[in-house]
C-alpha cells in the first residue's frame, strides 16, 4: 500500500511540476521588451551600436576596387572578388556592408526607442543629461551609417537618384523600398541637426559637434553645394591645425590628435585595420601597395613615410634604382604591441582642405583652390612648397583628386572620389599596367555600371520594395 | 566445462522423475521464420523450472513426461508453447515479433501496438560492426532511414532521416530512446552496440503519437541486453582487430611536371619564367601527399557479457573496451563501457534497472565537422592530397618525415631562420597540417551516463501502475593545445610576444531526465474482446551548460600541463610599449528547455482478426509563448489480420497476411533555439573596449507548433512456410506551420527570424523483404536474401504571404533543391565562361539572379539497402549494400584544384590540362588567364553523389564446444569482416557520403577490415 501511495504522490507532483517545464526564461540573454529602462542600461546599448559601426567594410571595399592596390606576395585568393572587380548581388562583401551599417541604424534607433519610452520624471538631474548625450550620439550614428551606405549604394548624389531606404524605426518584418538621395540626405541633415543642437564636447572618439560639421561639409562637396562646403570647412580648418610631420606619422600610431575630428576607436576587441592588408597573426601580406599609388609618391612626402614600410628587405627603396618587388603598406603601423591594431581617423582636418580646394575649383575660384592645396603640402614637406598654378577646371580637380589618393590613401576615399569626378576628369578606375592583367582589369570604364554596388541579392530576395541598381539587374 | 556442468546438473536434476513418470527423450529444432536455427533459444517445461537451450544448430534434447508442455523462447520473439503429446521430436519455428505482433518494446510503455508501421534491427545487425557510432551502424538496414555521415573521425554522428526531411529549419532527426530515456540523438560514440538486444524504428503516427513532441522525424527505440529469466549464466568473450584503409580517391591532380609547366603556362607560382631543364630538375620530385596524410588505423575491441536468470531476477553486465584510430595522425577514439541492467519481479510487482556509465576520449585533426572549421584551414589533413605542391618534398635529407617546411615552402628564411608568416603561409601547407598533427593536441573526454529506472506495480487484477525514471547525463571536457614549438604555436597568441602557445579548456554538461507515469488497464471480455486503456503523464527537462577558457603563453616546461598557461597580468615592453599578450579568454553558456505532456491511449482488439488504437495527447513545450504553450496531437489506426479469417484458412501458403492503416498528428518543437519566443539582448563587448549590450535575436511571440499529419497504409505478409515475408508500406506526411528561420529585410539588422509558415510533404513507399531461398536442413545450407528500399518525394507546398520562394525553398520544390545559375560551358571563341540566364539563353554574365532550380537535391529520391546471409555447416557469410540514389552536392574541393588564382599554391586538378587555349577549343574548362571563376560556378560543380556501396561484409566460422574432447567452451566464432569494402559512385573525390550540400575537403570514411573472434562459455 506504501508503494501506492509514493507513485500517488508522484503522480501528483508530476502535474505540479508542469510549470517548471514548460516556463523557462533565458539566462544568458534578456528579453528585448523592456530591458532598457534605465540611462545606464541605454548607455550600454549605445557603446553596442558604435560597436557595430564598422567603417573598414568600405574603407576595404574602396581599396581594394580602385587602384590604391594589388595582390600581394601571400595572396590566397583573398579580395579577389572586390580586386578584380567581379562583384555581384550575391557577393559576400555586398551583404556584409549594407547588413552591417544597417545593424548600426537598428541599434541607433533602439536606443532612440528606449530613450522615448523611459519615465524621465524619476531621473536625477545627471540621467537626464546623459540621456540626452546618448540621443545625440545615437542620432549621428544614424545619419553617420545611412551616408556611409549612400557612398556605395546610391547611383549618384542628385536629390532625384535613387538612394537607399531611410530607417528612423526599429524594423522587424516592414519590407521598406529605396527613398530618393534627396529624401535620405533630408533625414540625414534633420538627424544631425537635431544631434547638433543637443551635443556637446566630447573625445573625439565619439561623434561630436565637430564631427558633425565635417560631415556636413563632405555632404555639401558631394552634393554640390561648394558655398556652404566651403563656408563649413572654413570653420573647422579655423579651428583644427594641420598636423607637422611628427604629429603626422605620430597620428598613424594613435599617438596624436592634433588634426583628428573623429576617429573609430579600435581595440584589441575589434578587426584591426592592418587585417586589409596582412594577415594579422602571421604578418603575411595579401595586398600590397600599388605601383599607381607608388609611382605618385614623393620620397620627400611625409605620406611616403607613413604609407610604405619602406625598409623590410633591410633598405630604402629608391624608385629608380632600386625598384622594389614588395612594397608593403604601413598605414596601419598597429600600437601598443598589437600588430595592424589602429583606430580609424575617419574625419581628420586635412580632408576639410581638400574639400574646400575643390569646392573652390568647382566654383572656378582656381588660384584660391591652388592656395588651400599648397598649405596641405607645405606641412605634409615641412617646407614651404610651390603653389600649383591651375589653368582649367579639370586640371585642378585632377591635381586634388591625386593630392586625395596621398593623403587620404586606404581611409576609404578613393572610390567615392573617383566616382565623383568621373563627370569631370571622363577616367574611370585605371590602373598602373604593373598592377593589373590577367583576371586583374586594368580599366573601369567611368561609365561602367560597377561604380555603385549592388543591393544584397538576400534583399532583393526577401523585399518586394526594393529596386535593384541598374546594370545588376538583368531581368 | 560450464556445459559439462549444466549437463550434470541436469541429469541430476532429472533423476528423481525417472520412475514417476511416462519418460520421453524430445528432440528438434527451433529455428526462426527466416530458417535460420536459434542457438540459445529457451526451451522449458511449463510450469517447472527445468529447462535447456537449444546449441548452434537450434538443436536441443530435453527429457520430459510425455504429457507435459514445452515453453519454447528466444529473445524478440513471442514464446510459443507445444504440448508434447508423446511425441519424441518436436521443431518448431519461432515467429519474430516483428511479424507477429510489434511490442513498442521501450518499458515505458510497454504497449503492444500491432497497427503501428515498425521496422526492427536485431542484435545480429548491429554487434561487432567496427563503427563507433551506433547511428551509422542503422545505414542500409531499413527502409525509409538514412543516415549521412559527414567525417571519417571514429565516433563521428551521422545526420538521420527518417521518411524524408519534414521540416525547414525544424530538427528533422528522430528522436532516440534508450531503454525508455530520451536521448541526445547527436552522440553515440560513448555508447556500445553490443549491448543492443534491438533497436525498433517508429515511422507512422500511431507510433510516433505516443512519443509525441519530438516524435515528428519518426522514434529510434533502442532496447539494451536484459537477460532471461530461468537461464544458466553465460559468459561471452569477443575480441576484434581490425585495420582502417584509405578510401579510393576518384580525383587525380598534377604530378609535379604537370603542375610546373601549368604554373609556366599562366605565369604563376614556382614554374613561373622556368625552362624546360629547369622543370624536369624540380620534378624529380613527386609527392604524393595522400601516402603521407592517410595511414591504416587499427581497431582493437575486447568485450566481456555476462547474462543470468533466475525464476523472478535476471541480468545482462557488460564490460568493454574499443580503440580505433582513424586513417589519418591524430584522429582516434578509445572508450571503455559498462552496462548493467538487472531485473526482479514478483507476482504484482516488477523492477528494472537499467545502467550504462561510459568514459570515451577523442583525438581531432583539423577536419571540417571539428568545431568551427570550414575545411579550409591549411593545417586539415584532407586538404593537402588536393592542393599540396607534387614538387615539395615531404622529407628531410636524413630520410625523416619534414614537419615545419623548408626555404622553398616559405617556413624557413634562406639562412635557414624560421619565418613565422611563411610557415603558416599557404605555400607551407603540408608542412604545416603535418605539423599541427605532430605537436599539437584537440582531444575531447566524454562521460555519458545513461539511467532508468522502470517499475510497475498490479494495484488490482486488470490494473497496472506504471513510473519510469530516466536520465542521460553526458560531460564533455575537451583540451586545445598549441604548443610553443608548432608553426602555429608562433604565431600564438602573437608573432612578437615571448612566450607561445595556447592552451583551451572546456567543460560541457547536458543532463536530460525524464519521468513517466502511468496507469494501465487491461482486460478480455467474453475471449475474444481484448481491451487496453492507459493515462501518462510525462516530464521531461534538458539542462545545458557549458564553461571554458583559452590561457595563453606555454611554459615550454610545462607545455602539457594547464599551470604551463602565463598569467594574464603579465606585462611585456613590446615595439617599446607595455603589453599584455596573455589575457585569458573566457566563455560560457547556459539554457534550460522543458516539456510536459499528458496523454491516454486505448487499444481494442477483436478476435485476433480486428485490432484498433487510438491515443491523444497534449504537449505542453517551453519553447513557445503561454498562450500556444500547449499543443494537441491524435493518432487512431487499425490492423485487420486477415490471414486470420474463416476464409482464408484453406490458403496454407499464407502465413500472414495483415493490412495496417494509421493516420495522426506529431508535433515538432525543436527550433534549435530554444527562445525563440522572445527578442533578446545579449552582453557584448561594446565600443571602445566598454561593455555593451546588443540586440541578439528578434523573436516571435506568435510562435507554435510545428504539426505534421502522417498518413500510412501497409501490408505485412509471409508466405510459403514463412519463406517470404515483408512489408510494403505507403505513406504521406504533411507539415503544417513548419519553422522556418524566416528571412527579413537586412534593414531590420538581421537576416531571419523564426516563424510557423509554410506547408511540405513527404510522400513515398518502403518496402522490406526477406526471401529464405536455400532451406536445407539435411544439408545444413541456408540462404537467405533480404532488402528494403524507400522512395522519397519531398515537396514544399507553400511557404508565406503566397511567396513562391525563400532562398533556396522554392514552392513546388523539394528541401535541399539546388537553386544555381546554370553553367554553360566555355565559349570556343575566347575561352570565357558561359551561362544561361533565367530564360535559358547564353550568356557570359554571371548574375545570381539566373539561379533556377535544378530539380537536384542533397536529399535521395531512392535509398536502402540489401543483402544475403549464406550459413553452411559452421560457415556464415553475410553482406549489406547500401545505396543511395538521386542525390547531388557540390564539389568544392575539385572548384579549388580548377582555380588558377590559386594554382601558384595550390596543386590543380588533371582536368585543368583539358583547359581552354586557343579559339576552336571544345572544353568546360575556361582560359585559365581569365583568373579563376570559383565563385561563379553556378552548377559547375555539383555533381551526382549517388552511390552503392557495400557496406558490411562478414565470413564467420562457428567451432561447437561439442567437438572438442574437453568442450573448453559452448561455442566459438571467428570471422573476417569488411567495412565499406567497394564503393560505385560518380562523385570525384573521396567519398560520395556526407551529411553537407557541399563537400570542401572532408574527412572521408574508412575501408575498415577486421578478425574477430566471440567465445561462449
Amino acid at each position: 500500500m506504501k508503494k501506492l501511495f509514493i507513485y500517488i504522490a508522484s503522480v501528483a507532483l508530476l502535474f505540479a511540476g508542469c510549470r517548471d517545464a514548460t516556463d523557462i526564461l533565458p539566462v544568458d540573454s534578456v528579453a528585448a521588451e523592456g530591458a532598457l529602462t534605465t540611462p545606464e542600461d541605454i548607455d550600454l546599448a549605445l557603446s553596442g551600436a558604435y560597436a557595430a559601426y564598422n567603417p573598414q567594410l568600405i574603407i576595404q571595399f574602396s581599396s581594394r576596387f580602385t587602384d590604391d592596390l594589388r595582390f600581394g606576395v601571400d595572396n590566397g585568393g583573398q579580395g579577389t572578388v572586390e580586386h578584380n572587380q567581379t562583384i555581384n548581388a550575391g557577393s559576400g562583401v555586398v551583404n556584409n556592408i549594407y547588413s552591417s551599417y544597417y545593424a548600426v541604424i537598428n541599434r541607433a534607433n533602439r536606443v532612440l526607442e528606449a530613450i522615448e519610452t523611459i519615465d524621465s520624471s524619476s531621473l536625477t538631474e545627471a540621467q537626464v543629461d546623459r540621456l540626452r548625450q546618448i540621443e545625440g550620439q545615437a542620432l549621428a550614428l544614424r545619419a553617420l551609417a545611412h551616408f556611409d551606405l549612400l557612398t556605395v549604394f546610391a547611383p549618384g548624389f542628385a536629390d532625384g537618384d535613387l538612394g537607399v531606404p531611410y530607417i528612423d524605426f526599429v524594423v522587424i518584418l516592414e519590407l521598406p523600398g529605396r527613398d530618393s538621395v534627396g529624401d535620405v540626405f533630408a533625414g540625414i541633415l534633420s538627424d544631425l541637426d537635431a544631434a547638433e543642437a543637443i551635443l556637446e564636447d566630447s573625445a573625439n572618439i565619439f561623434l561630436n559637434k565637430d564631427f558633425i560639421t565635417a560631415l556636413k561639409a563632405r555632404i555639401a562637396l558631394y552634393r554640390g553645394n561648394n558655398a556652404q562646403a566651403i563656408s563649413l570647412a572654413d570653420q573647422l580648418i579655423a579651428t583644427y591645425p594641420l598636423a607637422d610631420r611628427a604629429q603626422y606619422v605620430a597620428m598613424y600610431a594613435d599617438a596624436d590628435n592634433t588634426e583628428v575630428i573623429f576617429k573609430a576607436s579600435r581595440t584589441v576587441a575589434d578587426g584591426r585595420a592592418g587585417g586589409l592588408f596582412y594577415f594579422t597573426g602571421t604578418g603575411g601580406a595579401f595586398f600590397e601597395m600599388s605601383f599607381g599609388l607608388f609611382d605618385s609618391l614623393d620620397p620627400l612626402d611625409i605620406r611616403y613615410d607613413v604609407l610604405l614600410d619602406d625598409d623590410e628587405d633591410g633598405g630604402t627603396i629608391d624608385p629608380v634604382s632600386n625598384p622594389p618587388e614588395t612594397l608593403f603598406i604601413k598605414k596601419y603601423p598597429g600600437r601598443d604591441g598589437q600588430f595592424g591594431l589602429n583606430d580609424l581617423k575617419l574625419y581628420r582636418v586635412a580632408e576639410q582642405y581638400l574639400i574646400k580646394a575643390e569646392a573652390q575649383a568647382r566654383l572656378g575660384q582656381l588660384a584660391e583652390a591652388a592656395i588651400t592645396i599648397d598649405a596641405l603640402r607645405d606641412a605634409r614637406f615641412g617646407s614651404d612648397q610651390p603653389a600649383p598654378n591651375y589653368s582649367t577646371v579639370l586640371e585642378a580637380i585632377t591635381d586634388i583628386l591625386s593630392e586625395r589618393r596621398k593623403e587620404l590613401a586606404y581611409e576609404g576615399h578613393r572610390f567615392i572620389d573617383l566616382r565623383r569626378t568621373r563627370d569631370i576628369t571622363g577616367l574611370g578606375i585605371v590602373r598602373n599596367d604593373a598592377d593589373c592583367g590577367g583576371p586583374t582589369p586594368c580599366e573601369l570604364l567611368p561609365t561602367d555600371f560597377k561604380f555603385t554596388l549592388p543591393i544584397p541579392q538576400a534583399e532583393i530576395d526577401v523585399n518586394p520594395n526594393i529596386e535593384q541598381n541598374p546594370g545588376y539587374d538583368t531581368n | 566445462m560450464k556445459s559439462i556442468l549444466k549437463n550434470a546438473c541436469l541429469l541430476f536434476l532429472l533423476v528423481p522423475w525417472l520412475g514417476m513418470a511416462q519418460e520421453l527423450t524430445v528432440t528438434g529444432t527451433v529455428s526462426d521464420t527466416e530458417g535460420f536455427p536459434l542457438f540459445g533459444a529457451t526451451v522449458q517445461i511449463k510450469d517447472t523450472n527445468l529447462g535447456v537451450q537449444t546449441d548452434l544448430d537450434g538443436t536441443y534434447t530435453i527429457n520430459v513426461d510425455g504429457s507435459q508442455t514445452l515453453v519454447f523462447s528466444y529473445v524478440s520473439t513471442a514464446p510459443l508453447e507445444v504440448a508434447i503429446n508423446g511425441r519424441s521430436q518436436i521443431d518448431v519455428v519461432l515467429e519474430s515479433e516483428a511479424l507477429e505482433t510489434v511490442v513498442i518494446s521501450a518499458p515505458i510503455y510497454g504497449l503492444e501496438n500491432p497497427t503501428a508501421a515498425v521496422s526492427t534491427v536485431k542484435a545480429k545487425e548491429v554487434e561487432q560492426v567496427p563503427i563507433a557510432s551506433l547511428d551509422q551502424v542503422l545505414q542500409g538496414r531499413v527502409a525509409g532511414l538514412n543516415v549521412a555521415t559527414g567525417s571519417g573521425q571514429p565516433g563521428q554522428q551521422g545526420t538521420i532521416t527518417i521518411r524524408g526531411v519534414n521540416s525547414f529549419n525544424g530538427d528533422s532527426e528522430p528522436l532516440f530512446v534508450i531503454d525508455g530515456v530520451f536521448v541526445d540523438q547527436d552522440n553515440f560514440r560513448s555508447l556500445n552496440a553490443n549491448d543492443i538486444e534491438d533497436i525498433q524504428v517508429l515511422k507512422d503516427a500511431s507510433a510516433s503519437a505516443l512519443y509525441g513532441s519530438r516524435a515528428a522525424g519518426g522514434v529510434i527505440v533502442v532496447t539494451t541486453k536484459r537477460g532471461k529469466f530461468n537461464s544458466p549464466l553465460t559468459l561471452t568473450y569477443r575480441s576484434q582487430y581490425g585495420v582502417s584503409l584509405k578510401p579510393d580517391p576518384n580525383f587525380d591532380v598534377l604530378s609535379s611536371r604537370e603542375l610546373l609547366e601549368y604554373q609556366r603556362l599562366i605565369g604563376t607560382g614556382a614554374g613561373n619564367g622556368l625552362t624546360d631543364q629547369e622543370i624536369a630538375d624540380l620534378a624529380q620530385i613527386n609527392t604524393d601527399w595522400s601516402d603521407i596524410f592517410f595511414r591504416n588505423g587499427t581497431t582493437i575491441s575486447h568485450e566481456i557479457a555476462v547474462s543470468r536468470g533466475s525464476e523472478n531476477s535476471r541480468s545482462f553486465n557488460s564490460l568493454g573496451y574499443f580503440e580505433q584510430e582513424g586513417i589519418t595522425l591524430g584522429s582516434s577514439l578509445q572508450r571503455f563501457t559498462f552496462r548493467t541492467n538487472n531485473e526482479v519481479r514478483s507476482d504484482r510487482f516488477q523492477l528494472s534497472s537499467q545502467f550504462t556509465a561510459n568514459f570515451s576520449k577523442s583525438n581531432f585533426v583539423v577536419d571540417r565537422a571539428r568545431g568551427g572549421n570550414t575545411g579550409g584551414q591549411l593545417d586539415n589533413p584532407f586538404i593537402v592530397p588536393y592542393i599540396g605542391l607534387p614538387f615539395q618534398d615531404a622529407f628531410n635529407a636524413d630520410g625523416s618525415l619534414n614537419t615545419f617546411g623548408t626555404v622553398a615552402s616559405g617556413a624557413l628564411n634562406a639562412d635557414g631562420s624560421i619565418n613565422a608568416s611563411g610557415a603558416n603561409g599557404f605555400l607551407n601547407t603540408p608542412y604545416l597540417a603535418l605539423n599541427t598533427a605532430t605537436f599539437n593536441t584537440d582531444n575531447e573526454e566524454e562521460l555519458r551516463l545513461i539511467g532508468s529506472l522502470d517499475a510497475s506495480y498490479e494495484l488490482a487484477k486488470n490494473l497496472k501502475l506504471g513510473a519510469l525514471l530516466g536520465a542521460d547525463y553526458r560531460q564533455q571536457n575537451g583540451t586545445i593545445i598549441t604548443t610553443p614549438g608548432s608553426i602555429r604555436g608562433l604565431i600564438t597568441p602573437t608573432a612578437d610576444s615571448d612566450l607561445k602557445g595556447s592552451r583551451q579548456e572546456s567543460d560541457f554538461r547536458d543532463l536530460r531526465l525524464n519521468f513517466n507515469a502511468s496507469l494501465k488497464y487491461k482486460n478480455t471480455f467474453g475471449d475474444v474482446h481484448d481491451v487496453t486503456a492507459s493515462l501518462f503523464t510525462e516530464y521531461n527537462k534538458r539542462h545545458v551548460r557549458s564553461f571554458g577558457f583559452v590561457g595563453f603563453g606555454l611554459n615550454p616546461l610545462f607545455e602539457q600541463s594547464i599551470n604551463g598557461i602565463t598569467s594574464g597580468q603579465v606585462v611585456e615592453l613590446q615595439g617599446g610599449a607595455e603589453t599584455r599578450p596573455y589575457i585569458p579568454i573566457l566563455f560560457g553558456s547556459q539554457n534550460d528547455r522543458g516539456l510536459f505532456s499528458y496523454f491516454g491511449v486505448l487499444s481494442y482488439r477483436y478476435d485476433k482478426r480486428y485490432e484498433l488504437q487510438a491515443s491523444l495527447r497534449r504537449d505542453g513545450s517551453s519553447f513557445f509563448p503561454d498562450e500556444n504553450e500547449f499543443g494537441t496531437f491524435y493518432a487512431v489506426s487499425g490492423r485487420w489480420n486477415i490471414a486470420n479469417e474463416a476464409f482464408m484458412a484453406k490458403q496454407e501458403w499464407v502465413n500472414e497476411l495483415a493490412l495496417r492503416v494509421s493516420y495522426g498528428t506529431v508535433g515538432n518543437q525543436e527550433l534549435f533555439i530554444p527562445f525563440g519566443q522572445f527578442s533578446l539582448f545579449s552582453p557584448a563587448i561594446g565600443y571602445n573596449a566598454t561593455p555593451g549590450v546588443v540586440p541578439s535575436a528578434i523573436g516571435n511571440d506568435n510562435l507554435k507548433w510545428e504539426e505534421t499529419t502522417q498518413a500510412n497504409l501497409g501490408i505485412d505478409f509471409s508466405f510459403f512456410e514463412n519463406r517470404f515475408s515483408g512489408n510494403l508500406d505507403f505513406y504521406s506526411n504533411t507539415t503544417r506551420d513548419a519553422l522556418l528561420f524566416r528571412p527579413v529585410s537586412l534593414t531590420s539588422g538581421f537576416n531571419t527570424f523564426p516563424d510557423n509558415v509554410g506547408k511540405l510533404r513527404n510522400k513515398g513507399v518502403d518496402f522490406e523483404f526477406n526471401y529464405a531461398l536455400v532451406r536445407n536442413e539435411a544439408k545444413q545450407l541456408f540462404v537467405n536474401l533480404y532488402g528494403n528500399v524507400n522512395y522519397n518525394d519531398n515537396e514544399i507546398l507553400s511557404l508565406f504571404d503566397g511567396e513562391e520562394r525563400v532562398g533556396n525553398l522554392g514552392v513546388g520544390q523539394s528541401i535541399g533543391e539546388f537553386r544555381l545559375v546554370r553553367y554553360a560551358g566555355v565559349n570556343p571563341a575566347n575561352g570565357e565562361p558561359l551561362y544561361l540566364d533565367a530564360n535559358g539563353q547564353i550568356t557570359n554574365q554571371f548574375n545570381p539572379d539566373d539561379a533556377v532550380f535544378l530539380g537536384k537535391g542533397t536529399q535521395p529520391l531512392y535509398s536502402g539497402g540489401f543483402g544475403a546471409d549464406v550459413q553452411y555447416k559452421g560457415f556464415g557469410l553475410s553482406c549489406l549494400w547500401s545505396f543511395a540514389a538521386e542525390q547531388y552536392r557540390t564539389n568544392g574541393s575539385l572548384a579549388v584544384t580548377e582555380d588558377p588564382s590559386l594554382a601558384g599554391f595550390a596543386n590543380q586538378s588533371t582536368t585543368v590540362l583539358n583547359a581552354w587555349s586557343q579559339p576552336g577549343d571544345i572544353t568546360d574548362v575556361p582560359d585559365p588567364n581569365l583568373g579563376g571563376f570559383r565563385f561563379q560556378a553556378g552548377d559547375r560543380y555539383l555533381e551526382n553523389s549517388s552511390f552503392l556501396r557495400l557496406r558490411n561484409i562478414v565470413l564467420s566460422y562457428t567451432l561447437r564446444g561439442e567437438q572438442f574432447k574437453k568442450k573448453p567452451f559452448a561455442a566459438a566464432r571467428i570471422y573476417m569482416q569488411g567495412q565499406n569494402v567497394l564503393t560505385f559512385s560518380r562523385w570525384r573525390g573521396f567519398d560520395p557520403e556526407t551529411n553537407t550540400g557541399s563537400s570542401f575537403f572532408d574527412f572521408p570514411t574508412a575501408r575498415t577490415f577486421t578478425l574477430g573472434l566471440d567465445l561462449t562459455f
